[in-house]
């Protein structure tokens, strides 16, 4: 005991000395609070002294609410929305003046109206940026853009701004700028890019991105042009977004159904053994859930798992899951951003029916060398990043490995002392900036899992791919970019359970794709995006073969499968007026199932059975055997219903021309991907969705609901009993029919203030029907769960000390039950329900961590944090599966909980370099 | 220090898995289906061709807090060959209520001929089956097992069954497997409390082991299934069975298996490996989606209406193998449930005092010799061994030995 209390004393004693002495920062609670009363409020708890007529705030009244908020944050929120601005003097003086008639202009500076350049203070001297620098702090600074020897005399010029991070130069995608003046905004693309459209003049542009610090400056207008601004990462810890949807961007852009999470997000919440997992995290998103805590993918919005497409730089994993499901292949640490379409999906994504992941991973840093690691239970990870050519290219290495079969041998069990388990993932990026106009990057990635249970069961699998990527741009108006990838997916398993019937599998697909887009600047109002990709999937479906010598198992090759899937995307988004942005978009894929196969006719009397072959078609190598193809209309609308509040339209159409073969509750690492081929045809959706968001500026919150109806067709169910190692033709196994889902999704987060966190509530319903299933009728999918509540908070002590708490609920997941028992040869035999008729119990699970930073000091070079967590604090045994069977003649039924216990565990991670990444 | 530390984190590695893999858990779950069950009937019939007598049972399948057979009376069945000879099936006395049975001669029960059922029930209820072809069977050859020992130590004996793999018989069985043993009660009969009139009274004699050696015999409530489609490059098809462990006395004395092999078609084998997959396997970590086996009968007036079971004709088989026993297998003889417990006489009184007539005597263990005065009692099978379910008349099988 002695041995804790130490360094529990070492760690919390320094810090409550210096919790005491600090005195910056205030409690506020001024709710339309007159202003003199705050000034003296404040004046009182402060050494400030302000200075201001009582004209001036005369009938004004001040609302800001928060604890514990830094001095300069509340007089900033208290005169945000107020005609009056203070200037702070050191080393205690405040002077309120009129935002109008104060003039601030600074010495300004030129920019080229026609290169992207950065606002670059080396272009000044010394002694300007000594001038500028100095007054920061109080002062706006003014970009001046455009040429004034080229005055555009009052008409509305295109102004195109390219946001970046300071400290990581990386382009800052969702980031927005709004015109106080005229009440327009406009958020920034993939590329870090917007536009906007303005008269000659100035203008006051508040810029915000998440994780930045907000800025504001004086945009001078005088003729067409462009700017960059590089924004400052947020480092006060009373303001740091933790999560953040985006609300801003909502808001200000036309895409409904979009999520993005930060990887500060996933930095603090409790995690099962301490791993940071950002696709667990966004299950915490409305819309989204899985089959169950430990299992593999996720469903969104009603959709299967297999209908979801997961990128990490453009290169798509087929597996995105360590340990079955318990954690996601995709190092956390490594995460720049990470966006879900699940609503509106661009034009220029494809594939999936329900939604498309899309993780950018960092690209290094140009001028500096920066690592970074931790170690958890279960595993340990390094990156490595910095510059290979300073300010040109640089480079990012991550690894992770598990060492829990170390572990395993030290249990006494020993079922799992004579196990082993491993994985690994390693991810590797190279960014070259050849010049100012093109850019060339490359990635490559893999992650392998090893399982073997006691020498019964063994499983591996493996991702790995790679991809080269370039970007051009060939005008102001023009930019092109290119990439190709190659993604290998394989696994294989060996089943010795009963060694004559032991046997082992082997599968893999090939994924090839590459594709071209280009972005155009029609005009100040209208962007156009259009392209082409091509893959080509190469699928061996692998042999069963015997395992052992006392194998009595029949070698059965299921064969191989060569497809392409090709597309052209076209997508125009126009402003139609400051109040309603339209996108619109087309996608139109072709798909070939290509030989060489033989394809089996069936009779028609008795249907496609095995028995009931009566004919073969053999197509060569490389012969067309099925073509499909089709549209995919993709279309957005954003009506702005005030300044801090939209209404979105979406509608899209998906196409899907492979799926797995499962035929369990949640997929498995072995589950099999299938193209659409003679027989099975690509399956097909169409979703509509109205949403509505508003941000509650004063109070930090924002709010947001969709409501979403989703009907697909041709989704392919397994018949009763299908066991896809038995036979290779699947079209005997599986039938096709449709899947129809709606619901209404609430969010509701408070992004700033020492409580932060977000709320969400979702009800849904997703049903499939398929003759020949269930009676022909319809039934609830497996990942059906009409409530779901999630409940997600930090509670920031101090900036070292940061208190977390995850709260779930969830409708109980559909199952199908026995109903009676029968007897047949004097065994008692199961009657089960309809399929998924009924329901498990409801979920419930309540996870906390606590996060302890070390030293903030800026200046030091070694920063490191502890991770408290304890994943279900209540210990409740959430039903997984109900599942009955024949014991001595005796129908029995069991729960079975993956996890029925509090787990504690720590972590520790550590950041060398002085390099805020997070 | 390095050690020091090596040996912390090894501490704290080991918690935390031994945490993580005991909080998996699995408990008996009781699920009260409290809905309204609609009446299913349940078909059990199956023509064999080693008698002429011939069985359907028709029973309704009950609720789950009531497992028991659930007869169907009063109905008409009927078996039609594809010739359209008719064999009328009826209940009888000699046999319980739901059991009918009728008479096909045995000219009818060739290779090839396809039988099927028909159907009436009291409510005018028409079900009908498919027609089910009879497909001779392999003979049986011979049964062997493989020694294992766990990683518990348990020792077991995996046993296999072997048919001749011929392309002149049929693809599809089903076995059902009875297994008879001998076994031995731990303690001869010594001292017991007995019926005497109306009174219970202790009797002492010298050492009774006339109740110490039985013979017990019982049927494996599982179903065996195999196809020689499963078989590559063997002569023989193998079908792995049961497995008997060394925690119980059946590999100890006397131990035979008697094998019965039905011959299948592809939809029986389908329907009985639909109903193993269903009733025998045990969860995964992905969750098995249960479904319910689709057998060859349909209701004719409401096709829509499910009816379970299955109507099947097979070609019979059976074969008694009469096991040679491994000289060493490690028996657990702590495993065979005869330790004594030392109790105070207050509960030796209260077992008497509920003692019935028609339970036999109350027979009590030697106390040992630290202890003589001392009240001790044992499970009763410790000294008559029939009170374990056997006989103590040895089986015929053994005695033509």
């Amino acid at each position: 005991m002695n041995r804790l209390l130490l360094p529990i004393i070492i760690i919390f004693v320094p810090f409550f000395i210096f919790s005491q002495q600090k005195k910056d920062t205030i409690d506020c609670n001024y709710l339309q609070t007159p202003i003199l009363e705050f000034i003296a409020d404040i004046e009182e708890q402060t050494d400030l002294s302000f200075t201001y007529t009582q004209l001036m705030i005369k009938d004004l009244t001040i609302t800001v609410n928060g604890d514990q908020m830094g001095v300069f944050d509340v007089l900033d929120k208290a005169f945000k929305y107020t005609p009056l601005r203070y200037i702070y003097y050191k080393p205690n003086l405040i002077f309120i003046v009129n935002k109008a008639n104060f003039i601030d202009q600074l010495p300004v500076y030129t920019l080229s109206s026609n290169d992207f350049e950065s606002e670059d203070d080396s272009q000044l001297s010394t002694v300007m940026q000594k001038y500028i620098k100095g007054r920061n702090p109080n002062i706006k600074k003014t970009i001046i853009v455009g040429d004034k020897n080229n005055v555009s005399n009052g008409k509305q010029v295109k102004i195109i701004a390219k946001l970046f991070d300071e400290e990581t130069n990386e382009p800052l995608i969702g980031a927005t700028i709004f015109i106080k003046e005229n009440g327009i905004g406009a958020a920034t693309n993939n590329a870090g890019e917007l536009t906007l459209r303005l008269p000659q003049g100035k203008f006051s542009a508040e810029i915000r991105c998440v994780g930045m610090q907000d800025a504001e400056c004086i945009l001078d207008i005088q003729s067409e042009g462009a700017f960059s601004y590089v924004m400052p990462q947020e480092v006060k810890s009373i303001s740091e977004v933790t999560i953040n949807a985006q609300q801003d961007y909502k808001i200000r852009g036309s895409e409904a159904g979009l999520d993005k999470l930060s990887i500060k997000s996933v930095k603090e919440l409790p995690s099962l053994m301490g791993e940071k997992d950002i696709i667990k995290i966004s299950q915490l998103l409305p819309g989204i859930v899985s089959v169950s805590e430990g299992s593999s993918g996720v469903n969104v919005r009603g959709g299967n798992a297999d209908q979801n497409l997961f990128y990490i730089n453009k290169l798509p994993l087929y597996s995105s899951s360590h340990l079955f499901g318990f954690f996601s292949s995709i190092n956390s640490s490594i995460i720049e951003n990470f966006a879900i379409y699940k609503g509106h999906v661009p034009a220029q994504y494809g594939g999936r029916l329900s939604s498309v992941f899309t993780i950018d991973t960092r690209k290094g840093n140009k001028e500096k060398i920066f690592a970074q690691g931790g170690i958890s239970p279960i595993s340990a990870n390094l990156e490595l990043e910095g510059p290979v050519i300073k300010d040109k290219a640089s480079f990012v290495v991550s690894a992770r490995s598990s060492y829990s079969d170390w572990i395993l041998k030290r249990l006494p069990n020993e079922n799992l002392k004579n196990s082993s388990v491993f994985f690994y993932d390693i991810a590797a990026s190279i960014d070259f900036d050849i010049n100012e106009k093109s850019n060339a990057s490359g990635f490559f990635y893999n992650s392998n899992d090893f399982f073997n249970l006691n020498s019964k069961n063994e499983y591996q699998y493996d991702n790995l791919g790679g991809g080269v990527y370039y970007t051009y741009r060939l005008s102001n108006r023009l930019k092109s970019s290119s990439h190709f990838v190659q993604s290998n997916y394989s696994f294989s398993t060996v089943d010795n359970n009963n060694e004559v019937e032991a046997f082992s599998h082997n599968y893999s697909i090939k994924h090839t794709e590459i594709k071209s887009q280009l972005s155009y600047i029609f005009t100040e109002k209208q962007n156009l995006n259009f392209g082409g990709s091509f893959i080509n999937y190469n699928i061996d479906r692998g042999k069963i073969e015997p395992y052992g010598s006392n194998s009595r198992r029949n070698e059965l090759d299921l064969g191989g499968e060569k497809g392409f899937e090709s597309a052209l995307f076209f997508e125009d988004k126009y402003e139609l007026t400051k109040k309603i942005k339209i996108s619109a978009g087309l996608r139109y894929s072709f798909f070939q199932y290509r030989g060489p196969q033989d394809v089996y006719i069936y009779g028609q009397e008795l249907g496609v059975s095995e028995d009931n072959i009566i004919d073969t078609l053999s197509f060569k190598k490389g012969e067309a055997i099925k073509n499909y193809n089709g549209p995919e209309f993709r279309m957005g609308a954003d009506f702005k219903t005030g300044d801090f509040s939209s209404l979105k339209f979406s509608f899209v159409q998906m196409r899907q021309y492979l799926y797995l073969l499962s035929n369990t509750y949640s997929i498995t690492p072995t589950d099999q991907w299938k193209l659409s081929d003679y027989y099975s045809k690509p399956a097909k959706s169409m979703q509509a969705s109205v949403g509505y968001y508003k941000t509650f500026a004063s109070m930090g919150m924002s709010a947001s609901s969709e409501v979403y109806y989703k009907q697909s067709d041709n989704i392919t169910e397994f018949k009763d009993g299908a066991d896809f190692l038995n036979s290779k033709l699947v079209e005997t196994q599986t039938l096709q029919g449709n899947q129809d889902a709606y619901g209404f999704e609430f969010m509701l987060a408070k992004d700033e203030g020492r409580l932060n966190g977000w709320v969400t509530y979702t009800y849904s319903k997703s049903f499939v029907q398929v003759d020949g299933i269930n009676n022909d009728k319809k039934y609830s999918s497996n990942f059906d769960k009409p409530h779901v509540v999630n409940l997600t908070g930090n509670y920031k002590f101090s900036r070292r000390f940061i208190l977390s708490a995850n709260v779930m609920y969830s409708t109980g997941r559909p199952i199908t039950m026995p109903q009676s028992i029968y007897y047949l040869q004097d065994m008692p035999f199961v009657n089960y329900s309809d399929r998924n008729e009924f329901r498990v119990p409801d979920y419930f699970r309540t996870d906390l961590s606590l996060t302890i930073e070390g030293n903030l000091k800026a200046k030091k070079l070694f920063h490191s944090y502890w991770m408290i967590n304890v994943y279900n604090v209540t210990g409740r045994k959430n039903p997984y599966s109900i599942y009955f069977q024949s014991e001595q003649g005796k129908i029995k039924g069991y729960k079975y909980s993956v996890i029925g216990a509090p787990i504690f565990t720590i972590s520790w991670n550590f950041k060398l370099g002085n390099y805020a990444n997070e | 220090m390095n050690n020091i530390i090596n040996n912390k984190m090894r501490n704290v590695f080991l918690c935390f898995f031994i945490i993580i893999f005991f909080n998996s858990c699995i408990e008996e779950f009781f699920f009260e289906n409290n809905s309204e069950n609609e009446i299913v009937y349940v078909v059990d019939g199956q023509i064999l061709t080693n008698n002429v007598e011939q069985f359907i049972k028709v029973s309704t399948a009950v609720s789950l807090g009531h497992p028991i057979f659930n007869p169907v009376s009063n109905c008409l069945v009927s078996v039609y060959d594809e010739n359209g000879n008719v064999f009328h099936f009826e209940e009888t006395a000699n046999y319980s209520k739901g059991v009918y049975v009728g008479e096909i001669p045995i000219e009818f029960m060739y290779f090839g001929n396809k039988f099927k059922m028909t159907l009436e029930t009291k409510d005018g209820k028409i079900l009908e089956s498919d027609f089910e072809e009879l497909l001779q069977g392999v003979p049986l050859d011979s049964l062997d097992y493989v020694l294992n020992t766990n990683s518990n130590g348990m020792n077991k004996a995996n046993f296999y069954l072997n048919m001749p793999v011929d392309d002149n018989y049929d693809s599809y069985y089903r076995f059902e497997i009875n297994e008879s043993w001998e076994y031995h009660a731990a303690f001869p009969i010594i001292k017991y409390y007995a019926y005497v009139d109306n009174n219970i009274e202790f009797f002492d004699q010298f050492e009774d082991y006339s109740k110490n050696i039985c013979y017990k015999s019982q049927d494996l409530k599982c179903i065996y299934s195999a196809s020689f489609d499963d078989v590559v490059g063997a002569e023989y098809l193998t079908v792995p069975l049961h497995f008997v462990s060394n925690e119980t006395q059946r590999f100890k004395y006397k131990y035979s298996v008697l094998a019965t092999q039905y011959s299948l078609t592809k939809k029986a084998y389908d329907f009985w490996g639909k109903l193993k997959n269903t009733s025998q396997n045990g969860e995964t970590v992905f969750g098995n989606i249960p479904m319910n086996a689709d057998g060859n009968i349909s209701c004719k007036n409401n096709p829509d209406e499910i009816v379970l079971g299955y109507f099947g004709v097979s070609d019979y088989a059976t074969k008694r193998f009469l096991v040679d026993l491994p000289e060493d297998f490690g028996f657990y003889e702590s495993q065979f449930d005869c330790s004594i417990n030392e109790v105070d006489g207050k509960v030796l009184l209260n077992i008497l005092a509920n003692l019935e007539k028609e339970d036999g005597p109350y027979y009590l263990p030697q106390a040992p010799a630290y202890d003589p005065g001392g009240t001790y009692i044992a499970d009763q099978g410790c000294f008559d061994c029939r009170k374990k379910g056997g006989q103590t008349q040895i089986f015929d099988f053994w005695k033509e030995k």
